[in-house]
């Protein structure tokens, strides 16, 4: 698992989509800051609204983007039957792929630290609730790339699986949003309405960005993230046999 | 995985497994995975244990207090929280929506917390619906927006006791849980609150001179206090003082107490009593002498203290002089700016988070008395409100006339005092040795006896003005009656009302703010206003000058009546207006510069943000890039 980890992660970097997606990522996410969220107009050090508000909208984009090639572009070029000659599972090497994702992502995370050195300088924020908001915006991420890596087990065009998974990710986003969670409201009974808003991703993301670790908001992205990279075992084992 | 791999060769082998096809085993297995992790996560949401939360936040803004806690784990009796919230409604603003989800949580905390004694209703107050009536009756006020009435507001009852939040408004987000523990504290209390009354001021108003003649009415204040309290006067020399009768002591005024009652107001403070003291350096209101003894004396003394038990707490109060304070001084208008009638803002008050001076934007203390703290101390103390470190301490009488010159006669103590002050904690005896005025027949002294030490912990509040609470001193007459002029009689209320709630809930505190504002720029406007008040108050002086020099040259003019300005009048003229002019342009450059100092830094916190990283990612890959087609090429 390591070794494919380690080929999954350089190959991030020696090719130009890791650099592409986190200035895209860094770009967006700071100028929606900057902009959108009024970061300077509001004058508020915490990031809650102005910066991580923004992440899932992002997300919902570019995780795709940065995974639909995970086992699209393996089975278009026929490499995931090699796979099978290689003296690893299948398992392994879903972990591997969706591990050295996961880091770019973290790196790409990790380099938004100019926001919080700004927040620093001008004023006192919660930094323990900032780093929450980091934890809440890592797991979404995570949790879109997984669902990602499932549809990419299911086509081989990289396309079909990017405008699918986004097509997913935004569909979890939405269902949550406050316009959408009222037409719901006004449309099915209240227990409905909640069930359907519980399995929205932005119920369980902003908690976290307020600083709570909620032991149920916790157990919602991990199960995502594990459903998801089982059920793409099953797909692959299913495909190899 | 191996081991997987393995069980799953062995089945292809066995002939049951050669009938299901791959792809609907795979389809199956799919569908297992998705139920067992919609199962999961309901049942996880549905239990407790999914709401068990780490709180990451530096003022643990998601815990609840330890009073909130011990409230709710006492309850009794079942408590019925109606919870109106208008739900489906668009014109519901956006960030009260935002807010109903965090008074959701904060419910189903209280519910969890409470084993089974607070029932929530949720209603959806539509209109013309029984929800919309409950609310009305329930006083739930509905706030109209766009044509429409929203509610969102709370009911909290228990057997016949109701009380209500009519708005949970998101801006007082920070009092949110004292409010809702306070009020479940208040409806499972049955009985009006007693409290104990011992004052020498005519507060319940005085007997009538003369048969026939109208009574004095009571102060407004103990109208007021009437309404929500049972209050028992006791007198100036009650022969016990029992906290399980009364268990709060109201001393308002206590001028001439006897030691006797000082031990006894000792040992009631021992035994689980709270004290609520108003005592004065020079009480204004205090009578001259007693009405029905027809000017043959019988006045209250102007001071008043607690000797010995001030000195056992650690506390200090010179009980004949009165602060002058040349911060919070009273303008009563022609030049009469009284020091010692402190007129106090918000600067005064020392916590932003305590619940007694939440909001509180002025306070009126005419000739009060000063505390310190003295030194160690066997109970924890507080200021809540202070003076400015602008004192002169001056003699009562003196204090009565407005004096100019004081602060150039007598050098400022450079000391802030305590004007209200909070003790908490387990008190110790001020009287080790017992009842000071208990002797045996032969005149030996008593045995000692009665408490050392508190068991428990209990609450002092202190208050060094007893004249703030003067009808003319906190309420104006108006056609609707008296209405409250400052936050004199609200100070009282909140304190008194903190001491016969739930003794958990003394001394809570409102949440921290949850915005963090940029102090920088706040410490850039702070010196600015700063910078600009000095120059503002340099011209002033300077044109009060030019005025002055105006009017002398005016008065030299002796010859005729005409109207007509000399030439040195028009160039003294000519100079105000351009010093007016230069004094305008000034204060624009300086407002101006302010604006660009605060423009350069966001212009410099925006471009290191939002460029530099994506800037240097995106040379690190070209770089890589570049090496890896040279690297290539070489090959």
């Amino acid at each position: 698992m390591f070794t494919i980890f380690k080929r999954e992660l350089k190959s991030y970097f020696t090719q130009p989509t890791a650099y592409a997606v986190i200035v895209i990522f860094l770009f967006m996410s700071l100028f929606f800051t900057f902009s959108l969220g009024n970061f300077i107009k509001i004058g508020d050090a915490n990031l809650e609204w102005s910066f991580f508000f923004w992440h899932p909208w992002i997300y919902m984009l570019l995780a795709p983007a940065l995974g639909m090639r995970l086992w699209s572009d393996e089975q278009r070029s026929g490499t995931i039957e090699l796979l099978g000659t290689f003296p690893t599972t299948i398992w392994s090497a879903i972990l591997g792929k969706y591990l050295a994702a996961a880091v770019v992502w973290l790196i790409a995370l990790l380099l938004t630290y100019p926001m919080v050195m700004a927040v620093n300088t001008l004023g006192d924020p919660d930094n323990l609730t900032i780093f929450s908001g980091y934890i809440g915006s890592y797991l979404l991420c995570c949790t879109f790339l997984a669902i990602t890596c499932l549809v990419s087990a299911f086509t081989r065009d990289q396309v079909s699986c990017l405008i699918v998974s986004c097509s997913i990710c935004v569909i979890l986003v939405v269902i949550g949003f406050d316009h959408v969670v009222r037409i719901f409201a006004q449309t099915f009974s209240e227990a409905t309405t909640d069930a359907i808003v519980s399995t929205a991703v932005l119920d369980h993301y902003q908690p976290l960005l307020q600083g709570a670790l909620r032991f149920q908001d916790i157990i919602y992205f991990f199960s995502i993230i594990l459903a998801c990279l089982l059920c793409t075992s099953a797909i692959l084992n299913s495909k190899r046999s | 995985m191996a081991k997987s791999n393995k069980e799953s060769t062995v089945s292809h082998r066995s002939p049951k497994a050669k009938v299901t096809h791959p792809f609907v085993r795979t389809v199956l297995g799919i569908v297992a995975i998705v139920c067992i992790l919609v199962f999961s996560n309901w049942l996880v949401r549905a239990t407790s244990l999914g709401n068990k939360t780490i709180d990451l936040t530096e003022n643990q803004r998601h815990t609840l207090t330890p009073g909130t806690k011990a409230i709710l784990s006492e309850l009794e009796t079942p408590v019925i929280i109606r919870y109106y919230a208008t739900r489906k409604s668009e014109a519901m603003p956006r960030r009260v929506k935002n807010y109903m989800r965090k008074v959701d949580n904060l419910l189903a905390r209280y519910k969890q917390l409470a084993d089974g004694k607070i029932r929530i209703e949720n209603l959806d107050p539509e209109p013309d619906t029984d929800a919309e009536d409950s609310a009305n009756l329930d006083g739930i006020s509905g706030q109209r927006v766009e044509d429409e009435n929203v509610y969102f507001g709370l009911s909290i009852s228990c057997l016949d006791q109701q009380t209500s939040i009519p708005f949970l408004d998101p801006a007082n987000d920070t009092m949110l849980e004292y409010m809702l523990s306070s009020a479940i504290a208040n409806v499972t209390t049955f009985k009006k609150p007693t409290i104990g009354l011992m004052t020498t001021l005519p507060l319940a108003g005085t007997p009538a001179v003369q048969p026939g003649a109208q009574p004095g009415q009571p102060w407004i204040i103990y109208q007021l206090l009437q309404q929500r309290y049972e209050i028992q006067n006791l007198g100036m020399s009650p022969e016990q003082l029992d906290p399980e009768q009364t268990p709060v002591l109201l001393l308002v005024h206590p001028a001439g107490l006897s030691s006797h009652t000082e031990y006894l107001i000792d040992q009631y403070l021992l035994k689980g009593g709270v004290l609520v003291a108003c005592l004065d350096s020079f009480a204004l209101t205090a009578p001259a002498q007693d009405p029905r003894m027809r000017g043959m004396g019988g006045g209250v003394n102007k001071s008043s203290t607690l000797p010995k038990l001030l000195e056992r707490w650690g506390l200090g109060m010179d009980a004949y002089s009165v602060l002058a304070d040349g911060k919070y001084a009273t303008d009563f208008g022609n030049n009469q700016r009284m020091h010692a009638h402190l007129s106090l803002s918000t600067e005064a008050i020392v916590s932003d988070d305590e619940i007694i001076t939440k909001g509180f934007e002025n306070l009126y203390f005419p000739l009060a008395g000063g505390f310190t703290v003295k030194g160690d101390s066997d109970v924890s103390i507080e200021t809540l409100i202070s003076s400015s470190d602008q004192v002169v301490l001056i003699a009562g009488q003196e204090a009565t006339q407005a004096d100019s010159g004081i602060f150039a006669r007598q050098q400022p103590t450079g000391e802030s005092y305590g004007l209200v002050m909070r003790l908490n904690g387990k008190f110790k005896t001020a009287f080790p040795k017992g009842d000071p005025d208990a002797e045996t027949e032969d005149g030996e002294e008593a045995p000692v006896s009665g408490l050392q030490e508190a068991t428990e912990p209990s609450s002092v509040y202190l208050i060094s003005d007893a004249d703030f609470l003067f009808d003319r001193a906190c309420f104006q007459q108006s056609q609707q009656g008296y209405v409250a002029v400052n936050n004199n009689a609200a100070l009282l209320q909140n304190i008194l009302d903190q001491c016969t709630g739930s003794k958990h809930l003394i001394g809570s505190r409102s949440r921290a703010s949850t915005t963090r504002p940029f102090t920088i720029i706040k410490e850039m406007e702070t010196d600015f206003e700063k910078d600009l008040h000095e120059d503002v108050d340099r011209a002033r002086t300077r044109m009060n000058e030019i005025v002055q020099e105006l009017q002398n040259l005016q008065m030299q003019k002796t010859q005729g009546t005409a109207l007509v300005l000399t030439d040195e009048q028009e160039a003294k003229i000519r100079e105000l207006q351009a010093q007016q002019m230069k004094l305008r342009r000034d204060l624009r450059e300086k407002e101006k510069s302010l604006r660009d100092r605060k423009d350069k830094l966001y212009a410099k916190i925006t471009w290191m943000t939002v460029a530099s990283t994506p800037l240097f990612v995106a040379i690190s890959g070209l770089a890589v890039w570049f090496f890896r087609r040279r690297a290539t090429r070489a090959a």
